[in-house]
């Protein structure tokens, strides 16, 4: 009798448990689609009246303007692109040597200080890699070319890069972390030496988690905001060389929120909509080839 | 070259002897003091209970034990030509060319079949034009050629468990070894699988030197030409028993190794 009670409670509370657990799954999952229905809602009127187009084929940003209002956001779309792939061109490498490194030759002491190092960085805020930028990095650039006014596509890209690169090197450490032995063993079976090891076998076995931890880190830096309001100069314009300032999207949102009047807000939400928009491709072009691949090499 | 000595029992000139060797994980000691020599030209059989330090044995053979922390290999290992094996500044890399091995769970690089060649191949100096001969020679070796031609920029995990097994020994096969270790290269395939692999197995007398560790006596009966008994014996596994297979198996004089081989223990 006591038993069979025991089990129908354990039972209501298995169902319980489920129900709670299903409401949270739902909340994690759902903000995306309350957020990007948020946005949506917000840009709402400039896409009603038709600004949408003038967005991709008006030249210039001067959404105040009374004269000649114009609402050309392309430089500042080029400019957050471009500005994220030089930080990811730059982090990538470093970060998948360093992980080679630590994963291979590093006696386990230093990969382990080393970690606790990287999960700190990751830690330390933006605007504290903003104030560090502007104060270090700019200067700098501004020595090595005179002329410029440091704040740059280029300062942006290398600070970017360092709030990046935890997220690669950590990713890409986990992923050959999680290269089976069986294969490591098979490579010291043939006589591959450590070089080989890495570049035929760990690297190519690890590529997935690698192109995971690169994507994190893209939509990272797309959407990264206070850093990249410090250093890049904030001039929305498409830039001719790394020392040109630029105005990523994300700076412009940050800039003008907070006075915008109504239709220049909506075109605000414009802009992060389709920020979001860019990510989501990102990641929905990441997930595809990854099940391209899957399928391709039989689930392996 | 005294351990040439050591192979009292056999006729032929032992390819790969080993003396008195001990293999260690920190404190606990997996195989001690084991003298054994493998002759040229002949499958050797380990057997033994699950837990007698075979595959210790056999992964200190080209030094894969190496890749243990904490593993420590200590007496003599030599092959043929005199070269030390256990030396600690003996070239591993290249010994391992000369000492081939196939383990128990198939592991093709999960890349195209082709590069399954490829990377080893370019390791020990190969010239690129000159390995599609020696891929498809090998493949041809393990009847393999003709499943697999149309296909060899396709992923080699998309081949079954047995062609997998049939590509490793392939990949194996490549480097030219002298002498292949087999690490219980049946079990985990199915019957019919596993009965093509062993006659490959069989196939290699005569041009390989063949060490096999298995769990399956009748596999050993059938393609062994010697059998050492492996038994765990006062905290360590031990080699109790060694010698032509017919003898062995038949009649082994070692209480342990009787009852073993009886079906009875183990």
């Amino acid at each position: 009798m006591t038993s069979s009670k025991s089990t129908t409670l354990s039972r209501s509370l298995d169902r319980v448990f489920r129900g709670v657990l299903g409401l949270l799954a739902a909340v994690s999952g759902g903000m995306v689609l309350l957020i990007v229905s948020y946005l949506v809602t917000g840009a709402w009127p400039a896409i009603e009246a038709g600004r949408l187009a003038a967005f991709f084929t008006d030249e210039r940003w001067q959404p105040g303007s009374a004269r000649d209002p114009q609402f050309g956001v392309v430089s500042m779309l080029v400019g957050s692109l471009l500005v994220t792939l030089l930080a990811v061109g730059l982090a990538t490498p470093v970060g998948v040597a360093s992980a080679v490194f630590h994963r291979f030759y590093a006696p386990p002491v230093l990969e382990r200080w080393n970690r606790r190092m990287l999960e700190l960085l990751i830690g330390v805020p933006a605007v504290v890699f903003g104030f560090w930028g502007l104060m270090t990095v700019v200067p700098l650039i501004v020595r090595l070319a005179p002329e410029t006014p440091g704040q740059s596509l280029l300062a942006g890209g290398i600070v970017l890069a360092l709030m990046i690169l935890p997220i690669v090197t950590l990713t890409t450490q986990a992923a050959l972390q999680a290269v089976p032995r069986a294969q490591l063993l098979a490579a010291a079976g043939l006589g591959l030496g450590r070089a080989r090891t890495i570049w035929a076998v760990a690297l190519p076995a690890a590529r997935g988690g690698i192109g995971a931890g690169v994507l994190l880190s893209l939509a990272r830096a797309i959407g990264e905001t206070m850093a990249v309001v410090l250093v890049c100069g904030n001039i929305p314009q498409i830039p001719d060389s790394l020392f040109d300032p630029i105005r990523p999207v994300t700076s412009t949102i940050a800039l003008e929120m907070g006075y915008a009047t109504a239709s220049h807000k909506a075109l605000l939400f414009c802009a992060g909509l389709v920020l979001v928009l860019f990510t989501a491709v990102f990641v929905g072009w990441h997930s595809f080839r990854r099940q391209m691949a899957d399928t391709g090499t039989g689930g392996a | 070259m005294n351990s040439v000595n050591d192979s009292t029992e056999t006729e032929s000139i032992a390819r790969l002897s080993v003396t008195s060797l001990t293999v260690r994980y920190g404190d606990l000691v997996a195989v001690r003091d084991v003298t054994l020599a493998f002759p040229d030209g002949r499958i050797t059989a380990l057997v033994g209970p699950s837990g007698c330090g075979k595959s210790s044995f056999l992964h200190s053979l080209n030094r894969l034990t190496d890749l243990i922390p904490g593993c420590r290999v200590t007496g003599g290992i030599r092959l043929f030509d005199g070269t030390d094996i256990a030396h600690p500044r003996a070239d591993v890399l290249a010994l391992r060319r000369r000492i081939g091995i196939v383990f128990q769970r198939p592991n093709p690089f999960p890349q195209s079949i082709r590069r399954n060649f490829e990377i080893p191949l370019r390791e020990h100096g190969w010239h690129r034009r000159d390995i599609p001969d020696k891929m498809e020679t090998v493949l041809r070796q393990v009847g393999l050629w003709k499943e697999v031609s149309d296909r060899l920029h396709k992923s080699a995990v998309a081949l079954s468990g047995g062609q997998q097994q049939r590509l490793c020994l392939a990949r194996a096969l490549a480097l030219d070894p002298e002498v292949i270790l087999f690490d219980e290269p049946c079990s985990a395939l199915d019957p019919i699988a596993s009965g093509v692999v062993e006659d490959l197995i069989h196939s290699l007398r005569d041009r390989l030197t063949v060490a096999i560790v298995t769990h399956n006596l009748a596999q050993a009966r059938r393609i062994a030409d010697h059998v050492a008994v492996f038994w765990h014996r006062d905290g360590a596994g031990q080699l109790i028993e060694s010698g032509p297979a017919g003898r062995v198996l038949a009649a082994p004089s070692d209480p342990d190794a009787m009852s073993y081989l009886g079906g009875m223990r183990g």
